[in-house]
């Protein structure tokens, strides 16, 4: 039987997930998918912390929610709890309620006063592009140095030069590229832009058939640090990458 | 089978994508076998006419999906209308309408069913079966077609889309829909009945009416001359059929949960069914008698599982009257047991404006205050009365004040316009009504009260008579009296507390149109289709003119159905259907309007409306009431 919900709203301890996200919810937007994953840990029975006022909702952060259209093996999301579990057994239980496609991959226990600071640690994600003859018509691309697409964010469209987000590339075989970018709240590639990239410069009529993975995530661990992590490692993940800004 | 296989191009190419790709949470798929006789299973498509959104929040499409597919022998799946993105991405690349689950082509499925609770949604059933690929009509589908069915509120007159529907239900379908179904397999699965077979079968099933053994004829100035049945063993008339117990009904205890937000997106209990209150303008108030109550035991348990199962943190309590609940207090002390400490919200649609409704709204707005909503209907005590609102101005102002009291800024209030015998002192009587709340929180202000700055919402709708009420006989109010109505609202309610909305006309009009249509209507209504409609309950797709001209190009006159005054004896379109309440009990209901009478609402009361018969064991009142009236005739004697 689960435990109730403990009523307070202090946090008093903070779990990361690592999630694959994957299934029908790869087809929503990030309100849905986080709506998904507060009725799992709420059918969990995770002691979630809820946040104070008129219409409390559980303390939940996505580091950097994909988009629509884009499976993950590497969602990470930290939930707050109002009472201290075992993150071991708090991962069996949010696994066993999870929606089809969606599976918990690994979790850690983060400093409570780190909470809510994921967002502001991303630095960069990895995507795997996945289509037949994707390679020879998205390497050529990276010889620009211009690729100039219009951005719709927020009801408006603003051009944006995304040759400079896309760090490295490589192709794995002709259907398949690994791909680099900067990612987080200062500069950001949304992995759409690639594919209007594609049908914008590489007169790829049929781009939107690619199917878009996001592979890892990394972050800054701290102020002045000088490697990007991941911020769940799995067994066999021990690389870092080397890393001189901010 | 065949699959229609959704590709990343074509979910990329619309905007809510998660709208097509089913997947929820307890959804379920049942594989392609086999049932223990060795037949495989009678695969249903539940159809919605409307968006995902709009029939994932409608809580008979979760009763029918979950007593479908408790079945061994059926396989129940969804379909909703695409928007009309998704229908031009599916035009080109030529795709046929799909269920959700296992985005069966619609015509693979034995039975394609529609629930229907608004007219305005015909335009989409003929569309969605029209991108279904199915014939529309049940006279051009053969041996290998979908049987095509209905059912929901609007059916109780459904003659404009009769010669769509090969079988249509009249009544509570949890009842009627598995026995139609396995008698379907019968037809379609083991080949032991032909679709005329079935076809006449079926309309030996209590409440199963099967247009096409009906002739329909018409006198010359176009009223209906007779309703003949057309083959032996066919009622005359059909009669509704309900649950008598809500208890024992089969409620689905694992909600699909939708991955994306939806219009009422949370747990729904229903804690009766059918209304005591009998007000005169009201279809729901008369087709769903009986009043039938859940046990607040049985409720309580409801709410447990369906939290367990969803994960949801809301619950809202549907009945037609939440405050006639018999039991109300103490379902309130079981709900907020089973709640404990969680965070779980509890919501209520409109409430009646008495003090037990205000304290039941302090009691369930523990966590958040929303707004109360009331609908007095008419702003004359007069008008109240002809229409049996049961309500007087006394207690909608003492209500008020508590509101204003308890914290409240304000209301939204409902009102309708165009009712029978309304005059344009009546209407006035909004204004009134609404500066006499204003008088209150000025009053009460001075007399040192803290009260929020006031806020009241007036929201005006047009009335239309519907069949199965006291009004079912009336002419619909003009365009240009209603338009001068509106304009004596908008000039009096210029105050600044005072918010005024009014509803469209013109949807108004179409849905007056075919809620007391005939037959006749459906070769507009297939014109329309050609035309191109489709979402018409979308004001952005409605256009009036249109069906002004398609009923015009069939000789049909938009005045004959919406202004005529019928006479008491005129056979109307939906005379075949017998709902349990009399026509006759109607018509004393339509005559004590006029007199502005009013009639007790069930309870110790029973006016004899005529249900009491259909379901003597399950009107517990009127069958006390009988009871009681033969007690004294024995009396007498």
């Amino acid at each position: 039987m689960t435990p109730p919900v403990d009523p307070s709203n202090n946090r008093v301890q903070v779990l990361r997930f690592r999630l694959v996200w994957g299934g029908p919810l790869v087809w929503v937007a990030h309100l849905d998918r986080m709506r998904a994953l507060e009725r799992a840990i709420l059918r969990a029975g995770l002691p979630v912390a809820f946040s104070q006022g008129y219409n409390p909702r559980p303390q939940l952060v996505f580091a950097l929610p994909s988009g629509v259209g884009v499976s993950s093996r590497a969602e990470y999301v930290d939930v707050s709890l109002g009472r201290e579990v075992d993150a071991e057994q708090a991962a069996q239980a949010l696994n066993s309620s999870l929606p089809k496609g969606i599976e918990v991959l690994g979790v850690t226990e983060i400093p409570v006063e780190l909470a809510t600071h994921v967002m502001s640690q991303v630095r960069i994600s990895d995507y795997v592009l996945q289509r037949s003859g994707i390679s020879s018509r998205f390497l050529p691309l990276l010889e620009r140095e211009d690729l100039t697409v219009m951005k719709f964010s927020k009801g408006k469209e603003r051009p944006l030069n995304i040759r400079p987000l896309i760090l490295e590339v490589r192709a794995e075989s002709e259907d398949r590229l690994l791909l680099r970018r900067l990612a987080g709240s200062r500069e950001n590639l949304r992995p759409d832009l690639l594919l209007l990239a594609l049908r914008q410069f590489a007169g790829d009529t049929e781009a939107d058939e690619t199917s878009i993975e996001r592979r890892d995530l990394w972050i800054l661990p701290e102020k002045g640090a000088r490697a990007l992590v991941r911020p769940i490692a799995l067994a066999g993940e021990t690389e870092e990458i080397v890393w001189d800004g901010e | 089978m065949s699959q229609v296989e959704l590709t990343a191009a074509l979910l990329r190419s619309v905007a809510l994508p998660g709208r097509y790709v089913g997947g929820e949470l307890n959804e379920i798929v049942k594989p392609d076998e086999n049932a223990a006789d060795g037949h495989r299973l009678l695969r249903f498509a539940l159809c919605f006419p409307d968006t995902y959104e709009i029939g994932m929040s409608n809580l008979a499409m979760r009763i029918l999906y979950d007593v479908v597919n408790r079945e061994e022998e059926l396989a129940g799946e969804r379909v909703f209308a695409p928007w009309t993105d998704m229908v031009e991405a599916m035009q080109k690349h030529d795709l046929p309408l799909f269920s959700l689950e296992s985005k069966r082509p619609l015509d693979e499925f034995d039975c394609v069913g529609f629930t229907l609770s608004y007219e305005l949604s015909y335009s989409a059933v003929l569309a969605l079966l029209k991108l279904g690929r199915i014939p529309l009509r049940t006279a051009q589908r053969g041996e290998s077609d979908p049987i095509v069915i209905a059912g929901g509120p609007v059916t109780y007159n459904i003659e404009p889309m009769a010669p769509f529907f090969d079988v249509v239900q009249i009544g509570e379908s949890e009842e009627i829909l598995p026995e139609l179904l396995h008698l379907l397999r019968e037809h379609r699965v083991k080949g032991n009945l032909s679709r005329a077979e079935f076809l006449l079968q079926a309309a030996q099933i209590e409440g199963c009416y099967v247009p096409s053994l009906y002739d329909v004829s018409y006198l010359e100035d176009g009223r209906i001359a007779a309703i003949t049945p057309l083959a032996e063993g066919v009622p005359s008339q059909v009669k509704k059929r309900i649950v008598a117990d809500l208890d024992a009904a089969p409620f689905p205890e694992k909600p699909l949960v939708p991955n994306i937000g939806i219009v009422h997106d949370r747990i729904s209990l229903e804690l009766f069914r059918g209304c005591p209150r009998g007000c005169r303008f009201c279809q729901a108030g008369q087709i769903y008698r009986p009043v039938r109550e859940r046990s607040p035991e049985q409720l309580a348990i409801q709410l447990k599982q369906l939290l367990a199962n969803s994960g949801y943190d809301e619950a809202g309590l549907l009945s037609l009257s939440t405050s006639d609940y018999s039991r109300l207090p103490e379902l309130m002390d079981t709900l907020f047991s089973v709640i404990g400490e969680d965070k779980i919200n509890l919501s209520v649609p409109s409430l009646r404006i008495d003090q037990f409704s205000l304290e039941l709204m302090e009691r369930i707005s523990r966590t958040r205050k929303s707004g109360l909503t009331f609908a007095p209907e008419a702003g004359s005590q007069r008008l109240r009365d002809v229409i049996n609102k049961g309500i007087d101005e006394t207690e909608i102002l003492e209500g008020m004040e508590k509101a204003f009291l308890g914290g409240y800024a304000g209301a939204k209030l409902y009102f309708m316009l165009g009712l029978p015998t309304e005059t344009d002192e009546d209407v006035a009587g909004i204004p009134d009504l609404v500066y006499k709340m204003l008088g209150i929180h000025r009053r009460l202000k001075d007399e040192g009260h803290r009260l929020r700055k006031p806020e009241i919402t007036v929201s005006t709708a047009l009335f239309i008579p519907k069949p199965f009420t006291p009004f079912q006989w009336v002419p619909q109010a003009t365009q240009s009296s209603l338009n001068h109505k509106v304009s004596i609202l908008r000039d009096r309610l210029k105050s600044r507390a005072v918010k005024y909305n009014w509803h469209d006309q013109e949807t108004s009009l179409w849905e007056a149109v075919l809620t007391r249509g005939d037959r006749r209507l459906a070769d507009v209504l297939e014109a329309g289709l050609d035309a191109g409609i489709y979402l018409n309950s979308w004001e952005e797709f409605f256009d009036l003119e249109i069906w002004r001209e398609l009923m015009e190009r069939f000789g049909l006159d938009l005045d004959f159905y919406v202004y005529r005054e019928r006479d008491r004896d005129e056979i109307l379109p939906w005379d075949v259907i017998d709902i349990g309440v009399k026509k006759e009990f109607l018509w004393r209901e339509y005559e004590k309007a006029i007199r502005a009478e009013l009639t007790m609402p069930c309870g110790d009361f029973c006016s004899f409306c005529g249900v009491q018969h259909l379901a003597a064991p399950i009107c517990v009142q009127g069958a006390q009431a009988v009871r009681a009236s033969k007690k004294q005739e024995g009396a007498s004697l």
